[in-house]
């Protein structure tokens, strides 16, 4: 049966290649677009927040001068609610716990694995046999280390623009200069290094380093910077901890703080087990791990900034901070 | 060197073809078969045979897109080393070869009718293809026909981790039911 399944994937696989070639023309030209569209993509994100605020604007008063009119009450929750989805047009915004719970851990899933899902399989089992194949060889070239700039930043001339990244195994990372100090020696336990890349075209140091554990992934991003972000104040709770707040935080956090909850900076003198606590939440997502999940960042003396994002206890997350520096 | 230009290499029987062909794809090429294989030894040579079978291909042929032309010969070769080295991990099994050698004794238009299953499903596959969103498609292609990882697709295009992984999680399960509709049994 098993067997059975995995020929599938494999014909699948094989039927793929039969793809028509404008289709992956335009599967190249989509990446070459995306590219281009770099530079002015903050720019055009900025210019789109604004027009939705001013759209949002235009319906809440709206709503507020048609609730005087006829019915005396406030609409402007709903007008919100509008703004919202208008905002949500424009991002690829798929939320995280729709994610199910077989799928989703690429540690170890090779894309047979994935095709065979696609052929009515049931994963159950399926990575054990997988892991003869693609999913063992890919845990085998992490461990040999080969750092070489295979895919993202080969010659892609299909016509996508290579991506100028430079993959790195964990040892490399960290070696890096300045920014491989801040790769932490302990992580929570069962976590496997997955990937790690700095950008080659980025003029500050940069490190992006990712591990996995099943569903659960912790991804850190180290920049050592001339343009620190400000950091919170920490006796201002408000601003950053989550057990304050209830989902949807899009009503429950005042305006005011919403930059500063969504994606804290915290000084590393501030940086405290509390903190972490205070932004690493469990959610009861249908089809999630319950491990709690959260993201911050921390800003050392040195204008390194560590962001986190990813899933941990308090303790855990506290720990794997606590391993950051050891090595200078 | 311009696409053209490395055909006419090809058509003049001109040796330097290979050379040029290496120079402008070899990347491109070992990264499809790299990502298959993850075997820098493999790859290489899926890329060589990759070389070796253009040229043999090249003239008649005169491919419209030679990264296209290129790219399929590699996987396709890369696939059938994936398989040809998992079967021989797993078949200590006699099974698997008594299986092969059988497989020589059956009738040719058992292959044919394979061969129509085959062509089917690649009909069916580019049906489906069609009818994603485009976004959809490339990531579903990025990650099946490039076996690019998830990670590498999001820095691609701009997105989160698990937006791409969701994105492919439907996209699965739409080709699942696309194909039940169609009573395809694989």
């Amino acid at each position: 049966m098993k067997d059975g399944k995995k020929r599938g994937a494999v014909r699948l696989m094989e039927a793929l290649s039969g793809v028509e070639e404008d289709l992956l023309e335009r599967c190249g030209q989509d990446c070459r677009r995306q590219i281009h569209r770099g530079l002015w993509q903050w720019n055009m994100r900025t210019a789109a927040a604004v027009l939705c605020l001013a759209v949002a604007g235009a319906v809440s008063w709206g709503g507020y001068q048609l609730s005087n009119l006829k019915m005396g009450s406030s609409s402007g929750g709903k007008a919100q609610m509008m703004a919202t989805d208008l905002e949500g047009d424009g991002q690829e915004a798929v939320p995280e716990d729709m994610e199910p719970e077989e799928f989703g851990a690429a540690k170890g899933e090779s894309a047979l694995d994935d095709m065979a899902d696609a052929g009515g399989t049931d994963m159950t089992g399926q990575r054990e046999e997988a892991a003869g194949g693609v999913g063992k060889s890919q845990d085998v070239s992490t461990e040999e280390g080969a750092a070489e700039e295979n895919g993202s930043s080969g010659a892609d001339s299909d016509g996508c623009l290579p991506l100028q990244s430079r993959k790195l195994t964990e040892a490399q990372s960290r070696e890096e200069a300045v920014l491989g100090a801040y790769v932490p020696t302990v992580l929570p336990a069962g976590y496997a290094f997955e990937d790690a890349y700095c950008t080659v075209d980025d003029e500050e140091a940069n490190l992006t380093v990712c591990w996995s554990r099943g569903m659960d992934t912790i991804m850190l991003h180290l920049r050592k910077t001339e343009n620190p972000p400000g950091t919170v104040d920490v006796e201002q709770e408000e601003s950053y901890d989550e057990r304050l707040y209830e989902i949807p935080y899009g009503e429950t956090v005042p305006e005011k703080y919403r930059e500063s909850f969504d994606n804290p900076v915290f000084a590393a003198e501030d940086f405290s087990l509390e903190i972490v606590e205070s932004r690493m939440k469990s959610y009861d997502d249908q089809g999630d791990t319950d491990t709690p999940r959260g993201n911050f960042g921390v800003l050392y003396p040195d204008n390194v900034l560590v962001r986190f994002s990813g899933r941990g206890t308090a303790v855990e997350i506290w720990e794997m901070f606590c391993s950051m520096g050891e090595s200078k | 060197m311009k696409d053209a230009e490395i055909l006419d290499l090809y058509w003049g029987r001109e040796e330097q073809a290979i050379y040029e062909t290496q120079k402008t794809y070899g990347n491109y090429c070992y990264s499809i078969a790299w990502n298959i294989l993850y075997s820098k030894e493999d790859s290489d040579e899926c890329v060589n045979d990759t070389w070796l079978r253009a040229w043999n291909a090249i003239p008649p042929r005169r491919p419209g897109r030679l990264a296209l032309f290129l790219g399929t010969i590699t996987r396709n070769l890369s696939l059938d080393r994936w398989k040809e080295r998992h079967a021989m991990k797993r078949g200590k099994g006699e099974m698997e070869i008594a299986l092969d050698e059988l497989a020589e004794c059956v009738p040719a238009a058992h292959d044919t009718q394979a061969e129509v299953e085959a062509a089917e499903l690649e009909r069916l596959v580019n049906d489906f293809l069609r009818g994603l969103p485009e976004r959809e498609c490339n990531i579903f292609l990025r990650r099946y026909w490039y076996v690019e990882e998830y990670s590498d697709i999001a820095r691609r295009y701009d997105m989160k981790l698990n937006t791409v992984k969701t994105s492919l999680f439907r996209t699965r399960a739409k080709l699942r039911d696309y194909l039940e509709k169609e009573g395809v049994l694989i």
